[in-house]
């Protein structure tokens, strides 16, 4: 798997943060991480903490997804999906507030199997309370059985 | 399960930075945030949550160069301490000759301060006696 994408989207995150705790969505620039953006997804907790909504995702992200996700609950999200799993993990995010990393295998909605590795990082309006998250996630298809 | 922890040193207390459930990629990047310099100290600590048991169990696996140093640095320190506080208590018992004369300066220590006590009162007694016949004095003068 392609570890490198979310070390770099890790290391943007420490760049943004600077002295602050988290980062804002402000300072994200698309343009300039153009190869990270279209792997990305951005989630919305505020008022949704329980089922976060689909707020963004990136071109090559949506390739692994069998219909748009935008603005649908990540409970709606289509099971056997890339965001199924790349995103399962936000609770913990949200609970200890540090990026997390995680990778794995599932069986895709079309019986490919897909190895991944995924990235969910904290981001926040107001630089102390987690008010975002942004993820990221490549993978590869590979035969299943 | 396991989980690995990136912890850095910041304001005097270690901060977990990003979690891995890699080792391989944790300790990648741990070792490359050493070698930024960015960063005071880095270490990797390695978590195993036992279903069974629900108990954790935590080890650090990795520490960052300058933890390492540090750690010489103050066990090397500790051993020359230990090593002359060992000695220096020796030559003393080992030597009657210097331990009356330790005892003698303590001795005379003892007795300067009494000295240094009795002086001080005599002093105090005669100001004050100075001061009453004085104003005795002025009092007659009639002022």
């Amino acid at each position: 798997m392609e570890r490198r994408m979310v070390l770099r989207l890790l290391s943007y995150w420490r760049d943004w943060c600077g002295d602050a705790l988290y980062p804002s969505f402000t300072q994200v620039d698309p343009s300039r991480m153009a190869e990270i953006w279209d792997h990305s997804f951005v989630l919305d907790v505020v008022g949704h903490e329980e089922n976060p909504i689909v707020r963004m995702v990136g071109s090559e992200f949506q390739s692994y997804l069998p219909r748009s996700v935008r603005d649908c609950a990540l409970s709606d999200a289509p099971a056997g999906s890339l965001i199924e799993h790349a995103a399962s993990y936000y609770q913990e995010i949200l609970d200890r507030g540090v990026p997390i990393s995680r990778g794995g295998e599932f069986i895709k909605y079309d019986g490919m199997k897909v190895l991944y590795r995924s990235i969910i990082l904290p981001m926040s309006d107001d630089g102390t309370s987690v008010s975002g998250l942004l993820g990221a996630a490549n993978c590869r298809e590979v035969p299943a059985g | 399960m396991k989980a690995f922890e990136i912890h850095t040193y910041q304001s005097g207390k270690w901060k977990i930075d990003s979690v891995f459930d890699d080792r391989d990629l944790a300790m990648f990047e741990a070792q490359r945030m050493d070698s930024s310099g960015r960063y005071t100290s880095i270490r990797v600590v390695e978590e195993v949550y036992f279903e069974a048991t629900k108990e954790t169990k935590t080890r650090t696996i990795y520490r960052g160069s300058k933890v390492a140093d540090a750690n010489a640095a103050q066990l090397r320190k500790a051993r020359e301490t230990n090593l002359k506080t060992a000695q220096a208590p020796r030559k003393g018992r080992s030597d009657p000759v210097q331990r009356r004369k330790a005892a003698k300066r303590r001795k005379v220590k003892k007795q300067a301060g009494a000295a240094r006590l009795i002086m001080i009162m005599i002093m105090i007694t005669t100001f004050a006696g100075g001061a009453m016949y004085g104003l005795l004095l002025l009092q007659q003068g009639g002022f």
